[in-house]
């Protein structure tokens, strides 16, 4: 039976080396299976008379005493971690206690199958396993994280008392010969920890680099900050500038990244959808960060986790981390986005920093609006198609690309512009767009926290800055739209060339503009400006109909535009009509 | 003549307690050397050997896991009834504020005249945006498509795409008491 569980509980600490991602825990209980395999071992040989010397006595004292210090030992790890000052401290007296303990020489009637006795060194053994136990009973009524783990420690931690020294006092009391050996409780204990172990996993993340160098945060070490918006985007922002400072960054998150950044020491963790969530995370934590003095941790999905593991559980988590946060100068970021109105008065609380951020996607609408008025809902609109995503999802990493096209789009309308100062206006509220977006995509969430929001800062339209269509036409329109005349067909003897048909056209439908824009016309089509053919003439039609719609499109109030439209159509139609003469 | 599944059910649960008693039987008389251990160990040993089987015979008597206390009811209309007792794996869409189980609660799912028709396991539970549920999604829970739920968010609930709702996912955990 002994070398029955000698065999079982090497291969449950096989079994917890190959599953478990626990550094510490891994290791204590890998030493606690070879205590009790070493101990189960030389009582073997003991009482087979292949290990006859009274020293192998002595070794079996020493490794029974280890077995049993190893014990609370890994309660507390569990419980506490190997960083955290109680375990440690109590693991460390019960250590010290030991060589005092073994020193004592036991009494004549010491045995190896009875090691339970009322002696120093027999106090000692029950003293830890009566320590474990009452550590894992306050835990499993304390702790609503660690709680469920908690009854598998207890069901551990009796099965060896019950088979230690309560089965010890027993023969003892009613003199029953020695049936068995205190021993044969680890398999069983053995079993039930490596349950809480493997439920306790670390979720899988590794650090793409694990050099140490120096770096400085812009967030304040030891603090927990709240970042409060409606999308997760600025805490991808906030991850990325930590990153590349070379801070150590675990990012916590139930949806995996879209693209996870290969450089800098960011490691992703994805929090898989069991109950288990909250306590995968903080062990994921524990073991990450406890030993990256400094690093800092954002749970992006604090709301998935309540979602997974209660309000209650998720409540520890953020009160465990806090601690972790001031014990080793850790920054901890939570998004709570999608968290309820109660769960966020209650994550207030802990009196976080409590930073209410606004949706990129809005800020950047604000600032187009407000340059290019209402040409802006459309160009943003055709923008984010082109780039497959929605508005919701428009994040600050899409802001170059909204620049350039920005510049693209509107530098093609100011080349069609024929007066040159509005076109130079046009240029320049293009560069003013460029500007504001790139000193809005700079800046950091804790200046865009402070309050100072484009959409607030700015106002919703600026007459006197704003270069729009409808101040162009309405400044060079020859006279207001209902005023003009419908255009007439001209007499097909009043203009002696081509060229002047076509650019009295042009001035009767467009105003003083029209002759620029007809020479810019001519220009695309490689024509020379005073001659021209009739197919030249049907192909300027054509040229007209699609640049001159694109400016009538810009403009921003609909009189005009529809009134520059009726012109444009106007205008082809005559120019196709002259076009076609014989 | 036809046996009913009933009748089938109960024969085959008889033979099992009969297998269990004969095997409760034949540790009694293989293991009489365990009365030696003692006292205390017998009585804690022995209780909870004893509560295992009882549990095992209990198990086999009302024919399904025991899942612990149920966390809480939702209530179903008779139509959504019908598909949740129809579907493997059942969803079921609210609006954040509303009561929701956690991931490995068990719920009670009753009908509108509050008798239960069903257990319900949640096997997983997220939040989501209104713009980012999925029509699969939708569809498990109950609605006609994409659109009608949305529609639903938007006309019943007041959410903007921007709303969030929970989403729990579900397998039955046995039939309703």
């Amino acid at each position: 039976m002994i070398a029955a569980g000698i065999v079982i509980d090497a291969w449950l600490a096989a079994l917890v080396v190959v599953h478990s991602r626990h550094r510490t825990l891994r290791l204590v209980y890998v030493a606690l299976s070879a205590a009790f395999v070493a101990s189960g071992g030389i009582l073997v040989g003991i009482e087979s008379g292949v290990l006859s010397h009274p020293a192998w006595l002595d070794a079996l004292r020493g490794a029974y005493a280890i077995a049993h210090v190893l014990v609370p030992a890994f309660v507390f790890a569990f419980a506490y971690g190997k960083d955290l000052p109680r375990g440690r401290s109590a693991t460390i007296a019960l250590g010290l206690l030991l060589p005092i303990a073994a020193a004592v020489p036991p009494g004549a009637s010491w045995t190896a199958r009875l090691g339970y006795q009322l002696n120093p060194y027999g106090l000692y053994l029950v003293a830890c396993l009566v320590i474990a136990f009452l550590t894992a009973i306050i835990l499993w009524l304390r702790s609503p994280l660690l709680g469920a783990e908690g009854f598998w420690l207890i069901a551990g931690t009796f099965a060896l008392l019950d088979t230690g020294p309560l089965f010890a006092y027993q023969l003892g009391f009613t003199g029953f010969p020695d049936p068995g050996l205190s021993s044969l409780g680890s398999p069983v204990a053995l079993g039930v920890f490596a349950v809480a172990l493997l439920h306790a996993n670390p979720l899988p993340t590794a650090f793409p680099s694990r050099r140490k160098r120096a770096w400085i945060t812009s967030i304040a070490r030891g603090r927990i900050f709240v970042l409060d918006e409606r999308r997760p985007k600025y805490v991808e922002q906030l991850v990325r500038r930590e990153a590349e400072s070379g801070r150590p960054v675990l990012v916590l998150e139930r949806d995996r990244p879209a693209s996870p950044p290969g450089t800098g020491r960011v490691a992703h963790a994805r929090i898989e959808g069991a109950a288990r969530a909250a306590l995968r995370t903080w062990m994921t934590i524990r073991e990450n960060l406890a030993r990256k003095d400094g690093g800092a941790v954002v749970v992006k999905d604090l709301a998935a986790i309540a979602a997974l593991s209660g309000w209650s559980r998720t409540v520890e988590l953020v009160r465990q981390i806090e601690w972790s946060c001031n014990r080793f100068r850790m920054t901890a970021v939570f998004c709570a986005s999608r968290l309820k109105a109660s769960e966020r008065n209650d994550l207030r609380r802990s009196q976080p920093d409590w930073w209410v951020l606004p949706d990129p996607s809005d800020e950047v609408a604000a600032i187009l609006s407000h340059f290019l008025g209402s040409a802006a809902d459309p160009l943003l609109d055709e923008f984010v198609a082109s780039h497959g995503v929605s508005r919701h999802t428009l994040t600050l990493t899409h802001i170059p690309a909204l620049g350039a096209f920005l510049q693209r789009k509107l530098g093609d309308m100011a080349s069609t512009v024929a007066d040159p100062q509005g076109a130079e206006r046009l240029k320049g509220e293009l560069t003013n767009v460029l500007h504001s977006l790139e000193l809005f995509g700079g800046r950091a969430a804790a200046e865009i926290a402070t309050g100072r929001w484009p959409s607030r800062a700015l106002p919703k339209r600026s007459a006197t800055q704003l270069v729009t269509a409808r101040d162009y036409w309405q400044a060079n329109a020859p006279e207001p739209p209902t005023a003009i005349p419908a255009p007439a067909a001209r007499p097909a003897s009043a203009p002696a060339s081509l060229y002047d048909r076509a650019r009295s056209l042009f001035v009767e439908h467009l105003g003083p503009a029209g002759e620029s824009l007809l020479k810019i016309e001519l220009s695309t089509l490689d024509g020379s400006p005073r001659v021209l053919s009739r197919s030249d003439v049907a192909r300027l039609s054509d040229r007209a109909a699609v640049d001159l719609g694109i400016i009538a499109d810009a403009i921003d109030l609909d009189g005009p535009r529809e009134w520059l439209r009726e012109r444009v159509q106007s205008l082809c139609r005559t120019l196709q009509v002259v076009g076609g003469e014989p | 003549m036809r046996i009913s599944k009933r009748f089938v059910r109960e024969i085959v649960r008889s033979g099992l307690l009969v297998v269990l008693s004969l095997l409760l039987v034949l540790g009694f008389y293989l293991h009489s050397n365990f009365y030696s251990l003692g006292f205390a160990p017998l009585i804690l040993g022995g209780t909870v050997l004893t509560f295992l089987v009882i549990s095992a015979g209990r198990v086999i008597v009302s024919g399904r896991m025991p899942r612990g206390k149920p966390a809480g009811d939702l209530t179903f209309r008779q139509e959504e009834a019908q598909r949740l007792v129809a579907t493997q794996n059942a969803a079921f869409i609210a609006p954040l504020e509303s009561n929701v189980p956690c991931a490995g609660e068990t719920i009670r799912a009753e009908d509108e005249s509050g008798v239960e028709f069903a257990r319900l396991l949640a096997v997983d539970c997220q939040r989501k945006f209104v713009s980012d549920v999925t029509s699969d999604e939708a569809w498990r829970a109950g609605f006609s498509s994409l659109g009608a739920f949305r529609a639903v968010a938007r006309e019943e609930w007041g959410l903007d795409p921007d709303g969030t709702v929970s989403v729990v996912e579900f397998r039955h955990a046995g039939a309703g008491s």
